[in-house]
């Protein structure tokens, strides 16, 4: 486990003893992290939020059977992810009949980079649609890791896949990012 | 707060590249973090909401935990699957109580029945007997159809035996009960040892008659009342119980059910004007069924053969 994950097992044992202070902790260092995780299941941030703050009760609740020999970080991903997954499952009709599915909505939020980096927005903008692209798996592996801060053991509990799998998955990802952007390079230089 | 998009290339990651493609691919590492373009979809008011929201869902989780309507309502609901076995498994008990326990005595057999009380019943080959599972505590009913000898211990419950249409009843006594539901008649003998007993047909206006202790008393439906209780040879009368017969002015059809039943075996009686001839005969010890048949054919001029179910008695 990495440092942050070692810090934030750290708070599961005092959320375990019942320390609120903790639980607030935890809230405030994982919420916006989980909240913009659902939204990538649920194409809608109220609807995010509403995810994540069940899970955080949950946890609450249930805390005296946290195991604190596993990674809590990865169970909240975890956790949020079958939410998601379960809401998806039970309103699928009217998520299809709704602006829900509308997957330009993550980019309705106004993007917060400094004027002086007009250049690297444009480019976030490029990796974004490059990123979307790939494959569902590998996807999914690369934004947990470069973007969560997970570790590939971490994303194997998240994923309920090895992390060998995981590996590979990034690995194909890299690739495919870095022939997108060489691709992107060669054009600039025309 | 540290920005997760400064996250270094993972080792194992790098690892899997060849050594001149990884400085390229690191730059696509770090490059691709500028996409993380929503990450302050939150502002800080609306995580402390979050908070806020998710610490007053658990407030009222927490006292609603304690407070003593919801607990009962809740182990209500937690226990009443194991409320609903609990009465199934009552009432299986109580039909099953309230099935009677029956006991057949094998052709060639005697059984003597001890009951939860104290009291005897010796029943003759062939009788059946049939009692509450809840002998002797809601009562002491017995139903006979057969012979037996009752050897009854006092208890609060009277002690009643129906039978084919009659009942006898006493608190504490000794007596035998005759009564074959295929008998000629339908005849009900009734001889007291010891102690009285009441002796009631089921009939209107037939009034119970009292017999006491070396008396007998007979009754059939076509009697509208037992007859008057006569003083009896009770060792005839319960030859029955040491394997011995006494033939009392016995008809002969009544004989042969009775041999039938000892013996467990089969009798034709192919002479229909012989079977209501009476017989007296006794047997002071234990005899084979040829010695009885020969005894029984040599009085009335028949004859008998063996068949392969039994015997035949012919002219």
């Amino acid at each position: 486990m990495n440092q942050e994950s070692d810090s934030i097992n750290l708070l599961a044992k005092k959320i375990l003893h019942s320390d609120l202070d903790a639980f607030d902790q935890l809230f405030r260092l994982m919420y916006p992290r989980l909240v913009r995780y659902a939204v990538r299941y649920l194409k809608d941030k109220q609807l995010a939020c509403d995810v994540v703050q069940e899970t955080f009760i949950t946890l609450w609740k249930q805390r005296k059977q946290i195991d604190l020999k596993k990674s809590l970080k990865s169970f909240l991903y975890h956790m949020v992810k079958n939410r998601c997954l379960n809401f998806i499952r039970d309103h699928e009709k009217l998520i299809v009949n709704s602006d829900l599915m509308n997957n330009e909505l993550t980019y309705t939020q106004p993007i917060q980079f400094s004027e002086s980096h007009s250049d690297d927005n444009e480019l976030g903008k490029k990796f974004r649609a490059w990123i979307d692209t790939l494959p569902e798996r590998q996807k999914e592996t690369f934004e947990l890791s470069r973007f969560e801060g997970l570790d590939h053991r971490e994303i194997a509990d998240v994923l309920n896949i090895s992390a060998k799998t995981v590996n590979n998955h990034i690995v194909a990802a890299l690739q495919y990012l870095r022939n997108c952007y060489e691709t992107h390079q060669n054009e600039e230089k025309k | 707060m540290k920005k997760k998009s400064d996250a270094p290339l993972p080792d194992q990651i790098r690892d899997k590249f060849d050594e001149n493609l990884r400085p390229e691919i690191n730059i696509v590492w770090e490059k691709s973090g500028l996409a993380q373009n929503y990450s302050d979809i939150l502002s800080e008011d609306e995580i402390e909401d979050g908070l806020k929201r998710v610490n007053d869902e658990i407030d009222e989780a927490e006292s609603h935990k304690t407070g003593s309507n919801n607990k009962i309502a809740g182990w209500i609901i937690r226990y009443s699957h194991i409320a609903v076995a609990a009465a199934a498994v009552i009432i299986a008990v109580s039909l099953f109580l309230l099935v009677p326990k029956t006991a057949t005595v094998p052709y060639g057999e005697l059984v003597m029945l001890e009951l939860r009380d104290g009291s005897t019943i010796e029943a003759n080959s062939g009788t059946t007997i049939r009692y509450s599972r809840l002998y002797p505590f809601l009562n002491r009913d017995i139903e006979l159809n057969g012979e037996a000898f009752f050897s009854v211990q006092s208890h609060r419950n009277p002690f009643i035996v129906r039978t084919n249409g009659a009942s006898v009843e006493v608190t504490g006594t000794e007596f035998n009960i005759r009564s074959w539901r295929d008998e000629p008649n339908g005849r009900i003998s009734v001889t007291v040892t010891q102690g009285e007993v009441q002796f009631l047909p089921h009939q209107p206006n037939v009034v119970p008659v009292s017999i006491t202790a070396g008396y007998e008393s007979r009754w059939n439906p076509q009697l509208s009342k037992p007859t008057q209780p006569e003083p009896v040879a009770t060792e005839d009368v319960l030859a029955w119980r040491e394997m011995r017969f006494v033939f009392r002015e016995l008809p002969l059809i009544s004989i042969v059910q009775e041999l039938e039943r000892r013996y467990n075996t089969t009798i034709e009686l192919d002479v229909p004007e012989a079977k209501q001839s009476t017989l007296t005969a006794y047997y002071s010890q234990p005899a084979s069924i040829e010695s009885i048949l020969d005894d029984i054919c040599t009085v009335k001029g028949l004859r008998y053969t063996q068949t392969t179910t039994g015997f035949r008695i012919f002219n």
